[in-house]
């Protein structure tokens, strides 16, 4: 034999032995992370543990938002094969709708092995007693108790806290951005708008985890972990909810949003925007009907006319501006000027128009708030011009967020020369800020929007005598126990402003519910209130024109008013507008009235209500104007025939 | 009464004494880790691993035994015993206990698999064989010799158990190639096999073709047939270099392996002991086989140069195909790991011819 043989048979060896020797390193060395958590994953699976979402309440721990039962019939993936017709079974025993067959379809697609899919959620009790006395017919299914979201005030709340929903992809992508993924799973409630968002972390508390090893066939081995669920904490509102039902039925039919506050503390007392919308529709997703009926209806229920509805200020601005020239050092209060019923800038021979056609005469500027004289403020918005407005007025907040705890609030808009050259930058002429502009800007109508929310932060400064409080929802975060986690800090600046001009202008909107616009409110008044009534324009309509006395109502004026009381140390201040309400005195004010009654004399006093809450159905009407910056008014700036009512 | 009965001791002493200390050595090494490893793998029954026991001493035993033969001996029976398995493989077929589609078993009070006993008569045969042929082994002689291995080969693959057969195959071929085929024959061979390859692959049955179309890619089908590959290169793989510890692998003791206490053996060893336990075993096959080889080059004559180059390489082959196999790079083929699986017929088969092979060196020494 050969040596040769026995060389071949040593090479052989030697590769063979190569071979296993650099599998077993690339598989052992090189790739043991891999496999590593690959063994990892085969054994262990983590079952999640819900926790109970915290509630909200009002100031008197009214429940505003809760947590109910609710059972649902639900299926595995696995087993959906054997029912080809699963809804034709079911039908016999349960009501199952369309939207239920279509949620049913798009949780099927994205189901994983072990994830319940809901076939048909609330069930009735009949329903439950049906399908559980039938369960032999099909065992697969299950039904099983889970909690849901509930608002109990349905339409009430639906602006401010909002509602919570199912966590879509966006949300999972904010989630993920965020790094607070893992705290979700796939089936989860999330806050998709207003404080159930804003507080979104405080209310969902953390989800608990308990982490099994199960053997090759899933069965459970033992316990590797457990993390318990934390539950979420209340929320405890500064809003009365009393207040805030009150405000709803005192807007009635009418599109509008009132927004009360407690100027001491910044705190919220009622926030209403109208028409609302019924939040418990989109917990478990909204039926296509229920949201053409929302989309698309004229009154646009979905928008929060509160804090992102801007209009004109319309005549509640004069306080305002007032106060800046005094603070700015422009003006004194002596300060007198001859109104003939209307005002022409010097040099031209355009006639604006006032509200009073006969004029006031000789007036100062106590007169020309209380009588809320047009003339008077078209000279001085045009006297001050646009830098001085926008510093003046921007102290407070308008034209910025108040910063109020909610996802969205608009900026409205406080004219800047800036802006205007970038609102009209292909407008050669239009790109100036002009003389006009300012005159319009005077009596609060031209390029000046503003939301009901940030008036009624600005009214609330000037009643607590210059104090800038950021406005808030948020009174108290609390634990399960009752026990208080964290009180909200009031964050305020003390404005630069001189108390005696401050006091000049609160007198001033004093004597305004006295003797002036808002008079028709002052009878029987038992504590000493202050106010300004508005009107804002929605189209620039001429005064004697046919079209004004027969037009429909979706050209009437938006209906203004500002208030606060009492005046020795307010402890409400309130921004209310009607949409289409007409003169400020007429639709607003009572309103407030209403409400100051309520809150600062108590139930017993009701001015015009029985205090019910009832639900609103919207009507239809013509989609109104609120867009902020370039509201349908542009011409009204320009034009001689503004006006302004009482 | 007591000093005959000394000496007799003595006797055995000095004849384990004249046994190759390595090969010893190293068996009873594998022996010890063959019973942790067995431990762990039947979750720490103790009924399972005393019969396992009982298998690896009985085959130490036959081992002993087998070493104290007269290499001569072997000659005698080499017809007989090949005639016998024939006879046993014709009765499988004819009366065999069918298991999983496969009728390998027979049942003559214990159950018993034929074709283990293959794996040594055909290299017996063979070599005694060639020993006879004094004038050389001439081109004849390697077709009857083919023939010998042709036979039991079809037989087994009838059963159908191709792994088995072709290392009953191999074993022939070894005897062959170590008795002086011309390499230009075996290159040959080579290219002839190659060629004929995609016959061979209808010839295959579906479960065997599978088998090899998974092991391409075993992804493909990973609750089927990838299953075991899959979840084996997992286990292994997760051992890492030290690997979880004795009785702490996840994949062996929640039964994600399946037959891991034979075929999936290995992946019980990675899995608690790591790179380093598996190191550890193939250098412990390494020492084996060289040590294999050298009995194969000091050996006399050709009877016992070619049945230990056979009984080594066979042995290389099983660790390759065993190792091989559940590390994913050869096909799932039921082989088990030498001295590492349960005990059974295999082991004893396997310690026979570790026998035969210290029997060898034992007389290649004078």
């Amino acid at each position: 034999m050969s040596k040769s043989r026995i060389i071949a048979a040593y090479i052989f060896v030697f590769f063979s032995f190569i071979l296993l020797f650099t599998r077993y390193a690339y598989l052992q060395l090189f790739n043991h992370n891999v496999f590593l958590q690959q063994s990892i994953d085969n054994y262990s699976s983590i079952v999640p543990s819900q926790p109970i979402r915290g509630t909200i309440v009002d100031r008197n721990s009214v429940i505003l938002a809760d947590n109910q039962a609710a059972y649902a019939l639900a299926v595995l993936p696995k087993d959906v094969k054997r029912f080809q017709n699963i809804f034709s079974k079911i039908s016999k025993y349960a009501n199952i709708t369309e939207l239920d067959k279509k949620k049913y379809k798009v949780q099927l697609q994205k189901a994983k092995n072990y994830d319940w899919i809901v076939i048909k959620d609330d069930l009735s009790n009949v329903e439950i007693a049906n399908l559980t006395a039938h369960n032999y017919e099909f065992p697969e299914l299950l039904v099983f108790a889970h909690i849901k979201r509930i608002y109990p005030f349905d339409e009430l709340y639906s602006h401010s806290i909002g509602y919570v929903g199912r966590v879509s992809l966006q949300d999972k992508n904010k989630l993920i951005k965020s790094g607070r993924v893992r705290d979700y799973t796939a089936n989860d409630y999330i806050g998709k708008s207003g404080l159930e968002q804003y507080y979104e972390k405080t209310l969902r508390g953390q989800l608990g985890r308990k982490t099994i090893q199960t053997d090759a066939t899933g069965n459970e081995v033992r316990l590797l972990n457990n993390t318990a669920a934390v539950d979420g904490y209340t929320l405890k509102l500064t809003v009365d909810n009393a207040l805030q039902k009150l405000a709803w039925n005192l807007l009635g039919e009418r599109k509008g949003a009132v927004v009360a506050i407690n100027p001491q503390t910044g705190g919220i007392l009622a926030f209403v925007s109208k028409p609302g919308f019924d939040p418990n529709w989109f917990i478990d997703g909204i039926s296509l009907d229920d949201w053409s009926d929302l989309s698309q209806n004229p009154g646009n229920p979905l928008l929060n006319r509160a804090a992102q509805g801007t209009y004109p200020p319309g005549s509640t601005f004069k306080p305002f501006l007032a106060l800046a020239s005094l603070y700015l050092g422009f003006r004194t209060p002596n300060y007198t000027m001859n109104d003939p019923g209307y005002f022409v800038i010097p040099g031209s021979s355009r006639h604006y128009r006032d509200s009073y056609p006969y004029g006031l005469g000789m007036i100062n500027m106590k007169t020309a708030l209380i009588k809320s004289s047009d003339a008077y403020f078209y000279k001085l918005g045009l006297d001050m011009g646009v830098d001085r407005i926008h510093k003046g007025l921007s102290i407070f907040g308008l034209g910025s967020k108040t910063g109020i705890d909610l996802p969205i609030e608009n900026t409205g808009l406080l004219p800047s020369r800036e802006w205007k050259a970038k609102r009209f930058a292909n407008d050669e002429y239009q790109k100036n800020w002009l003389p006009a502009d300012s005159v319009s800007v005077g009596i609060g109508q031209g390029f000046n929007n503003y939301t009901p929310l940030q008036m009624a932060h600005a009214v609330s400064i000037i009643a607590n005598g210059g104090i800038n409080i950021k406005p808030h929802f948020l009174d108290q975060v609390i634990d399960e126990n009752g026990k208080v986690i964290e009180s909200y800090t009031v964050s305020s600046t003390k404005l630069p402003i001189k108390a005696a001009d401050i006091n000049f202008i609160r007198e001033a909107m004093h004597q305004v519910i006295l003797q002036g616009t808002a008079r028709g409110i002052s009878s029987g008044l038992k504590y000493d209130m202050a106010g300004k009534t508005g009107t804002a324009q929605v189209v620039g309509l001429s005064a004697n024109s046919r079209q004004a006395k027969f037009s429909g109502s979706q050209f009437k004026d938006h209906s203004w008013f500002i208030a606060f009381a009492p005046m020795e140390k307010p402890t409400i201040a309130a921004a209310i507008i009607v949409e289409n309400g007409g003169w400020g005195a007429g639709a607003a004010a009572p309103i407030a009235r209403s409400l100051f009654d309520f809150y600062l004399l108590g139930p017993e006093n009701p001015a015009q209500t029985d205090g019910q809450y009832k639900k609103f159905t919207p009507t239809a009407s013509v989609k109104v104007d609120t867009d902020d910056d370039d509201s349908g008014d542009d011409d009204s700036g320009g034009s001689d025939d503004s006006s302004d009512a009482q | 009464m007591i000093v005959p009965m000394l000496s007799k001791i003595k006797t055995f002493f000095r004849a384990l004494y004249d046994l190759d200390q390595t090969v010893i050595l190293t068996l009873f090494c594998l022996a010890v880790i063959n019973i942790l490893v067995q431990y762990s793998a039947n979750d720490k029954m103790l009924s399972r691993l005393f019969s396992d026991v009982v298998y690896l001493g009985t085959s130490f035993v036959i081992l002993l035994v087998v070493a104290n033969l007269n290499i001569s001996a072997l000659k005698h029976i080499a017809i007989p015993i090949y005639l016998i398995s024939l006879v046993l493989l014709v009765a499988v077929l004819m009366f065999g206990v069918k298991v999983h589609g496969a009728q390998r078993w027979l049942n003559l009070g214990i159950r018993i698999q034929p074709s283990e006993l293959c794996k040594l008569s055909v290299p017996l045969i063979l070599a005694y064989y060639f020993s006879l042929q004094s004038r050389g082994i001439n081109f004849i002689d390697y077709i009857v010799g083919f023939i010998f291995i042709v036979i039991p080969f079809a037989l087994i693959a009838k059963q159908p158990d191709l792994g088995t057969g072709i290392l009953v195959l191999c074993s022939g071929i070894f005897v062959i190639f170590f008795a002086g085929l011309s390499w230009r024959i075996i290159i040959l061979a080579l290219i002839i096999f190659l060629i004929s390859t995609p016959v061979i692959w209808h010839m295959l049955h579906d479960y065997q073709q599978h088998r090899i179309l998974t092991l391409l890619n075993p992804e493909s089908d990973p609750l089927g047939k990838g299953y075991h590959i899959i979840q084996g290169i997992i286990a292994i793989g997760s051992g890492g270099l030290y690997g979880k510890g004795f009785l702490h692998g996840t994949q062996i003791h929640l039964d994600f392996i399946p037959e891991k206490n034979t075929d999936f053996v290995i992946t019980v060893l990675a899995e608690e002991f790591g790179f380093v336990g598996v190191c550890v075993v193939l250098a412990l096959y390494l020492v084996l086989v060289s040590r294999g080889l050298r009995i194969t080059q000091l050996a006399h004559d050709i009877f016992s140069k070619t049945l230990a180059g056979s009984i080594t390489m066979s042995l290389m082959l099983y660790i390759l195909i065993n190792m091989g196999m559940v590390a994913g790079i050869l096909p799932v083929v039921g082989v088990p790991l030498p001295l590492i699986s349960y005990g059974g017929t295999a082991t004893i088969v396997l310690m026979i011819g570790f026998g035969i092979l210290l029997s060898i060196h034992r007389q290649s020494k004078y």
